[in-house]
């Protein structure tokens, strides 16, 4: 039944077959519109978070992430404008280190023959610029209405295709929520 | 004529200059010492010499791994301000002769326990200096093999941990056979507070270093030495040969070179025996070395790691970059 319901979900959002471990992020767009964005990250949008995560299968995943990373300060004003986005971390997991943390779990996956495309250190920083700059570009001040609708759209979609993956997950979170990781 | 060439010939004619009258001029010489992944040249002498070597204890901040914001750094405290701390290369029969200095600023005492040296400590219990200490001493390399140095001051455990250590190699009285590349790679553990994907100034967890539980293990000191810009290289059709060392301070290493066999292993650093041939994997305990031979015949990067695989994702990764011709006698795709 998950499954029957699963397939045509995924096919409509460009997204193929689902990972095996899915996750809310899977369900929704695998691209994002950066034509307003400036050129240096549009050319990080296409030289490095495309290739990377196309590689790895997890475009949508990338794309549709709960992680938005803020410095302190820029928390702190997102904080009191939005307070909405600290309400649930299953919608918005802000911190001021999110992306970096990802990035690095990424540069330190192992390579091995050297065939596959890898992320150097260089294209790492490129990357981390990028991921946070779209989030704050899509997920914040006058955008974080949307992107909490975005967000729960794909959560009660998730829901209702995996209820059991939903709670394992929600659990997870809550867990790592109470050891203070964002 | 090299540099090193001439700082030797020069160290010689000094000490027989000053020779008394009467005495044997004994024949003498600055050791050239390079950082890794770089090795000195093979000892041309015929006959044995003293080689003077200076060690000085430094405590340095320096890049543990490379960031994405901000470079991950640690408090190093190294042997000559790199981790690891310099090669040294000198031949059975000659006399090795170290000065450690230990600067006033130091905040701690050091020595050197050299795995090559006979008599207590191996060496450390001559070299202990305080801080605004030197101390110069004497030793005679009486056996051919590739050996680990480190500080063996007290806490040991805690100058290894955090970096202080190096490689000595003693040839055979006739020498290495001849390799067109040589390298220097040295694995070790750190251990932190802080996880691997922290940034900034991280600091030494006793804790988890008397737990065996590394944050990092890394080749030649940090994270990505040998890859990208720090890749080793060599041509197809070149021999080349790896010093290989394992400090540890906990872990034993696995030393594997992807898509390679190694055509000799000198075991556990010795050469005193016939070398193993054709080798997939090398076992190399904490405090020991091996030196691994290899000739290159495919073209590609060549992945350095150690087989207790996941150390990888804690940075024990290197490459080795062979450019040249394609074999496709030896490798191709066939469909």
């Amino acid at each position: 039944m998950v499954l029957i319901l699963g397939l045509p979900l995924a096919a409509a959002v460009g997204a193929g077959k689902l990972p095996r471990d899915p996750l809310p992020e899977d369900l929704g767009p695998a691209s994002i519109d950066v034509s307003g964005y400036p050129a240096d990250q549009q050319k990080a949008y296409r030289d490095v978070f495309l290739p990377l995560f196309g590689q790895l299968g997890e475009t949508a995943r990338a794309v549709n992430s709960p992680v938005i990373e803020l410095d302190p300060a820029l928390l702190a004003v997102e904080r009191s404008k939005n307070p909405a986005l600290f309400d649930d971390p299953m919608v918005a997991r802000v911190s001021s280190d999110g992306w970096k943390r990802r990035v690095h779990g990424i540069l330190n996956k192992p390579r091995c023959c050297g065939s596959c495309p890898v992320l150097s250190a260089k294209q790492a920083k490129v990357l981390w610029r990028f991921l946070v700059y779209d989030s704050i570009a899509r997920k914040t001040g006058g955008r974080a209405g949307a992107w909490i609708e975005h967000r729960r759209r794909l959560l009660d979609d998730f829901k209702r295709l995996y209820p059991e993956r939903f709670e394992t997950l929600k659990a997870e979170t809550a867990g790592e929520e109470k050891e203070g990781v964002r | 004529m090299k540099h090193s060439v001439i700082a030797a010939m020069t160290a010689a004619m000094g000490v027989a200059a000053l020779a008394p009258m009467g005495a044997h001029a004994e024949n003498a010489e600055t050791a050239k010492l390079t950082f890794a992944p770089d090795v000195p040249p093979p000892v041309a002498r015929k006959s044995p010499a003293v080689v003077r070597v200076g060690l000085n204890p430094q405590e340095v901040v320096g890049v543990l791994a490379p960031g994405v914001s901000d470079d991950t750094r640690y408090p190093f405290w190294t042997f000559n301000g790199r981790v690891p701390g310099p090669f040294i290369r000198v031949r059975e029969g000659d006399t090795l002769e170290l000065t450690i200095a230990n600067s006033a600023s130091s905040a701690m005492a050091h020595n050197v326990d050299l795995h090559a040296v006979t008599g207590p400590g191996g060496g450390a219990a001559l070299t202990l200096v305080k801080p605004g200490e030197t101390k110069t001493a004497r030793f005679k390399m009486l056996k051919a093999g590739l050996f680990v140095y480190h500080c063996a001051a007290p806490p040991v455990t805690d100058h290894i941990a955090n970096g202080m250590y190096g490689m000595i190699l003693v040839e055979p009285p006739e020498g290495l056979p001849k390799a067109d590349k040589e390298f220097y790679v040295l694995q070790s553990e750190f251990y932190t507070n802080e996880d691997m994907e922290t940034e900034g100034l991280l600091s030494y967890s006793p804790k988890k270093a008397l737990a065996e539980d590394p944050t990092f293990v890394v080749f030649n000191g940090r994270v990505g030495s040998l890859t990208e810009d720090g890749a080793l290289q060599a041509k197809v059709g070149d021999r080349v040969r790896i010093f290989f060392g394992n400090i540890g301070p906990n872990k034993a290493s696995s030393f594997h070179i992807i898509g390679t066999i190694f055509d000799r292993v000198y075991r556990e650093g010795g050469f005193g025996a016939e070398p193993g041939r054709n080798v997939q994997t090398t076992l190399v305990p904490a405090g020991g070395a091996a030196v691994v031979e290899m000739t290159m015949q495919v073209p590609g990067d060549y992945s350095l790691v150690d087989h207790s695989i996941f150390r990888m994702q804690k940075g024990a990764a290197g490459t080795l970059h062979v450019s040249g011709p394609d074999a496709p006698d030896i490798y191709k795709q066939v469909k």
